[in-house]
């Protein structure tokens, strides 16, 4: 076989790729080194890796590529001391370091661990969350970004000269969209020397409204409510 | 008088050192062919057509199995081998791997080969994506079960293509290809 019908048989073969790799569905990949395992079905990148997939990055010592062996999806786990990972959905940027990334590519799911892994967030406006976890759970598509940890700690800046705010609870659930923090398990919210206890305590971000209950919508709950402004 | 004899051997000087270059020259182009480059250089000892090499490891399974369209021994020094296949059966029989080259050289001992150009590798296994790598002047290493590249080299997986230099294979780490650094991939997922 000749030089030039080996170059024309990897392009061929490489062919249908072209305008694929283009899609949303593509996963880059830069390192020092790879290696691939057809029999465990795993490519391994060590070495600076740098990983980018349509909104997210994620900046590693090693990364692993596999599917899932019952649905086929895809499945990226990255380790690092700490490693990097940086998102930007519909104008939220979230970035932020833990050692260890798992992100389902289908679903759009971003487990982090650390001890603990730190996070920011910031919106269109420049409103900043920024705090840390255990164990974070960040749902792309919903923009929904569930914690957990001993304790999750959170800190809000406003965007204008408002003084922040800063919380810690054991679980802490953030809907991006809605603007709506809640903190359960000993949530202990503080601002301007105030402090604010409860088991449960809703955060709203846009509002500057604190609600502080054991359930937000029962009609026996107590309330705590505190107006910012 | 005496000028005349003088001239006269002068010229007859000049005639005879001219005969006698040429003369030199006529000898210096019988010689010649006789001299020619291609006569120094060795000559193979065998020369085999479309031939197949099989090494066998201590049960009789084939480990290596050579196939070369053209293989030319030359005594004492090594053996050259043009268009060939290798196939390198992995340990556990569950997978092999096809090395193809337009040209190759194999040590007088037969324990390394150095594949020339272009080299095309491809991994089949049942079950799942066949790999298939391209590279260049690749050098396998029987005794060793190892195969290893310095040149760029591009590897293709189903929808995944990863790109480097270096690669490099461990015969018996069945399925295991590496790229050695520079690396770059894309992988689609549907």
């Amino acid at each position: 076989m000749s030089s030039s019908k080996f170059t024309l048989l990897l392009l061929l073969l490489a062919l249908p790729l072209l305008p694929v790799a283009e899609e949303k569905s593509a996963v880059r990949v830069e390192a020092d080194n790879v290696v691939h395992d057809e029999a465990t079905g795993k490519v391994t990148y060590s070495g600076n890796v740098v990983v980018t997939r349509g909104e997210m990055q994620l900046l590693s010592d090693t990364l692993v590529i596999t599917r899932d062996r019952n649905t086929g999806e895809g499945i990226i786990t990255a380790t690092g001391e700490p490693l990097k990972f940086l998102t930007n959905s519909e104008g939220q940027t979230v970035t932020g370091d833990a050692s260890t990334a798992t992100y389902q590519v289908d679903s759009r799911q971003l487990e982090l661990l650390g001890s603990p892994m730190n996070f920011e967030s910031v919106d269109a406006s420049g409103q900043k969350l920024n705090g840390s976890a255990s164990v974070a759970r960040y749902d792309m598509e919903s923009s929904f970004l569930s914690m957990s940890g001993s304790p999750v700690r959170f800190r809000q800046t406003p965007a204008g000269d408002e003084q922040p705010i800063m919380g810690t609870s054991s679980k802490a659930d953030y809907d991006m969209n809605q603007k709506l923090l809640v903190l359960s398990g000993k949530a202990t919210v503080q601002q301007d020397g105030n402090t604010v206890r409860n088991d449960r305590i809703v955060f709203n971000l846009k509002e500057s409204v604190i609600t502080a209950g054991a359930k937000a919508n029962a009609k026996e709950r107590v309330e705590t409510l505190l107006e910012l402004e | 008088m005496k000028e005349i004899v003088s001239i006269t051997a002068t010229l007859g000087l000049i005639l005879a050192v001219t005969l006698f270059l040429n003369l030199l020259e006529q000898s210096g182009q019988q010689i010649a062919p006789t001299e020619k480059p291609g006569t120094a250089e060795p000559q193979p000892d065998v020369q085999i057509r479309n031939a197949t090499i099989i090494k066998t490891d201590d049960f009789g399974y084939h480990k290596y199995h050579l196939h070369a369209e053209r293989v030319e021994h030359y005594l004492q020094r090594s053996t050259e081998l043009e268009n060939l296949r290798l196939i390198v059966g992995s340990a556990s029989n569950e997978s092999d791997w096809l090395l193809t080259a337009e040209a190759g050289w194999m040590d007088a001992a037969s324990k390394q080969l150095l594949l020339h150009g272009e080299v095309l590798v491809n991994q089949r296994k049942e079950g799942s994506e066949d790999i298939t790598g391209l590279t260049r002047d690749m050098l396998v290493d029987y005794a060793n079960t190892l195969a290893y590249s310095s040149a760029p080299a591009t590897l293709l997986n189903g929808q995944n293509m990863t790109s480097g230099t270096g690669l490099f294979i461990n015969f018996s780490r069945p399925g295991k290809i590496s790229l050695l650094s520079r690396v770059s991939g894309t992988h689609v997922f549907e």
